[in-house]
């Protein structure tokens, strides 16, 4: 029952990170950035071309990978969602899933002919074993880092004068407009975060799901499900909701099966947006007449 | 007069536009055509296959196999003067994409669809394909509607997954001890007859069926069912599961420590040097997979490895670019003994004459009948050591039939 627990956190954990980022980006833009999984792609990808294809050491590519996908982030705001006049929040919306089908594409020719391919190894192939209970020592890996960078962004939106203005400009665009915030440099700054924490959760499951244009798809629809629970306006509730998804998605494969899995996850998503439309943490929409 | 008038109306209508251009039966005015899709110098085949998508690195050897082996004919004159010409179109093992890639290949007027892989995508064709007489041959697919009831034109190689798993589970539990079975399979069309193959052989060896887990047809929750296997402690476990998801799985197996005691059983979709090369080598070295062909260390491999390497040098030489290179070779056969004048139903007639016949030095003996589509009733049983493939035995075949 605990290695079942713990395989279900540190899978929720990963939706968690890349619910952040897409939450993130909600509050900064209100868009739902479904391209999400298209940059975690892209950044796993770009490892294992760097790796694989070209002999760089595994331990300079994960970094540039990350860095070059954060820098992608930015330039992907600038070229494609900075919103021009007219341009409504609907537009931005379908922007990102013009952006997903454009990125999917170009992954998938650039990949090439024989997906999946194999990602090199991060963590050992070794389990903790303590009587009856098997964890891999990946999935307590991946749990680890998954807090340490969730605790990191704590940290930033908190402590830090940029972190403060992107939660000011989350809970009122334009008063801190207003107040002299640089809103377009923010939302880059956010766009280059939503990025790299995808390249992030794309290296750390690419090993699980190997490396093909489509290794998030299957993943995203859990992501979104994570949010919609946690409430897509909650930094924490993105990883409240994605651990809830992982643990659920779990235990259901594991007492019953496949489709048990996918009906609980979905029958919880269904129930959440039927009794808190708003997600467990997410903040009610209030408009003023 | 008017009988000209008349036919001359009805050309102008477009009615009959065939009839009126005085074609031959392969549609063209060409003298040396026999049939749709050959001519003087050609006949042209077409083949779907996932060249991306979520099973290409297991499907993709298999048409370089057999465009290898179809240059290497070609090269030395073609089958009675008139080369081989394979069309191979991208559906990344998705079905409407082979539905669209049939319709091309109708349109076109090919002889034949050869080969391709996947078995989502060849029960799209295999439908499609009943009564229309297009010659539908050899797909890496082990799906009993290519076979069960036999069509006139469909004609298969590779023996089904629940007769391979009914044949490999005794024949393990016999050469390697007795004990329990767990079995894994694909959500992929039949997969409870994959089950049922299962337990049908692991009573038949004198073992315990243990359980069975079901994986989603892409991208599984490997971690959960490697959790879900190790809870049931096998002995062995068998998979019938799509490769890339064999991979996931045993790898997590690895990594949680949960690695059946004894082997890992895999049907032929495993004897693939791609997927073995993912594999965590503890987990690696417990692989005994049922196989159509020799693998590519055997002597009997050689004529296709030299093919491989002239003319297609890119592909590794694995069991599935094998299976393609065999296929082409037990086609180029039927198509020798079709005749000089090779039509749809003289190759299905050579086929049905096919008896016991050592037909591809890669394959067991093939036959097939007027009534059974299904050329081989043996494979191998290949082990894995340091990442290769080597035969340790021939495993006959029991088909439900």
């Amino acid at each position: 029952m605990l290695d079942v627990l713990i395989t279900g956190v540190a899978s929720g954990l990963l939706y968690g990170l890349l619910g952040f980022a897409i939450v993130v980006l909600y509050r900064m833009t209100r868009i739902a950035n479904f391209a999400e999984g298209s940059l975690a792609t892209l950044g796993a990808a770009l490892v294992w071309d760097l790796v694989s294809r070209h002999g760089v050491p595994l331990g300079i590519a994960v970094p540039v990978s990350i860095a070059a996908l954060g820098v992608f982030g930015g330039i992907v705001h600038w070229v494609v969602m900075r919103a021009s006049d007219g341009a409504g929040q609907l537009n931005l919306t379908v922007r990102t899933l013009g952006l997903y089908l454009l990125l999917f594409s170009l992954t998938d020719k650039w990949l090439g002919e024989g997906q999946p391919f194999t990602f090199p190894r991060i963590f050992p192939v070794r389990s903790i074993t303590l009587g009856p209970l098997h964890v891999a020592e990946s999935s307590l890996a991946v749990a680890g880092i998954a807090v340490v960078l969730a605790a990191g962004f704590l940290a930033l939106f908190k402590w830090t004068h940029s972190g403060l203005l992107l939660r000011g400009i989350a809970s009122d665009r334009d008063t801190a407009r207003l107040l002299g915030a640089n809103v377009r440099w923010l939302e880059s700054l956010a766009w280059v975060l939503a990025a790299a924490v995808a390249a992030v959760v794309g290296i750390l499951t690419a090993p699980t799901t190997l490396v093909s244009s489509d290794m998030m798809d299957s993943s995203l629809l859990y992501v979104f499900a994570g949010v919609v629970i946690g409430g897509l306006t909650s930094l924490g509730g993105a990883f409240v909701g994605g651990i809830t998804v992982g643990l659920v998605q779990g235990a259901a494969y594991y007492y019953g099966n496949a489709d048990l899995s996918l009906l609980s996850v979905f029958a919880l998503f269904l129930a959440t947006l039927l009794v808190r439309p708003h997600g467990l943490f997410g903040q009610r929409a209030q408009e003023r007449l | 007069m008017k009988h000209r008038l008349w036919i001359a109306a009805l050309c102008a209508t477009g009615l009959s536009i065939t009839a009126c251009t005085a074609k031959t039966p392969a549609g063209n005015a060409d003298p040396g055509a026999s049939s749709a899709g050959v001519t003087a110098t050609t006949i042209t085949l077409g083949t779907s296959n996932a060249l991306t998508g979520p099973v290409a690195a297991v499907c993709l050897p298999t048409s370089a196999g057999a465009s290898a082996w179809f240059q290497h004919v070609n090269a030395d004159g073609g089958v009675n003067g008139r080369k081989i010409q394979d069309t191979v179109l991208d559906d990344g093992y998705q079905a409407p994409r082979a539905a669209a890639n049939l319709r091309t290949f109708q349109s076109d007027n090919v002889f034949a669809l050869f080969g391709g892989c996947g078995t989502i995508t060849a029960a799209v064709i295999a439908n499609a394909v009943k009564g229309t007489g297009l010659p539908y041959l050899f797909p890496y697919a082990a799906l009993p509607a290519l076979v069960h009831p036999a069509q006139p034109n469909v004609y298969a190689l590779l023996p089904l997954y629940n007769d391979q798993a009914r044949s490999l589970v005794p024949y393990v539990l016999h050469r390697y001890g007795r004990g329990s079975v767990y079995a894994v399979t694909s959500e992929i069309p039949g997969y409870q007859a994959d089950v049922d193959g299962v337990m049908a052989g692991t009573s038949a060896g004198g073992g315990a069926f243990s359980g069975s887990a079901l994986l989603p047809s892409v991208n599984a929750p490997a971690q959960q069912a490697a959790l879900k296997v190790g809870a049931a402690h096998p002995d062995y476990a068998m998979l019938t599961v799509l490769a890339p998801d064999a991979a996931r799985l045993l790898n997590a197996m690895a990594a949680a420590g949960t690695v059946p005691r004894k082997a890992v059983l895999g049907v032929s979709v495993l004897a693939s040097e791609a997927f073995a090369s993912a594999l965590t080598p503890s987990v690696a070295a417990l692989l005994r997979t049922a196989s159509p062909t020799v693998p590519p260390s055997d002597a009997r491999a050689a004529e296709c490895l030299a093919a491989l390497r002239q003319y297609s040098p890119g592909t590794t030489p694995d069991a599935l670019a094998l299976y393609g290179c065999a296929a082409a070779q037990v086609f180029v056969a039927a198509l020798k003994a079709a005749g000089a004048q090779p039509t749809r139903a003289k190759l299905e007639a050579a086929l049905n004459a096919i008896h016991n016949a050592q037909a591809s030095p890669l394959l067991p003996p093939v036959s097939f009948s007027a009534a059974d589509h299904m050329g081989l009733h043996s494979m191998f049983l290949l082990t894995l050591h340091d990442g290769r493939f080597t035969a340790a035995g021939t495993l006959p075949i029991t088909a439900l039939g």
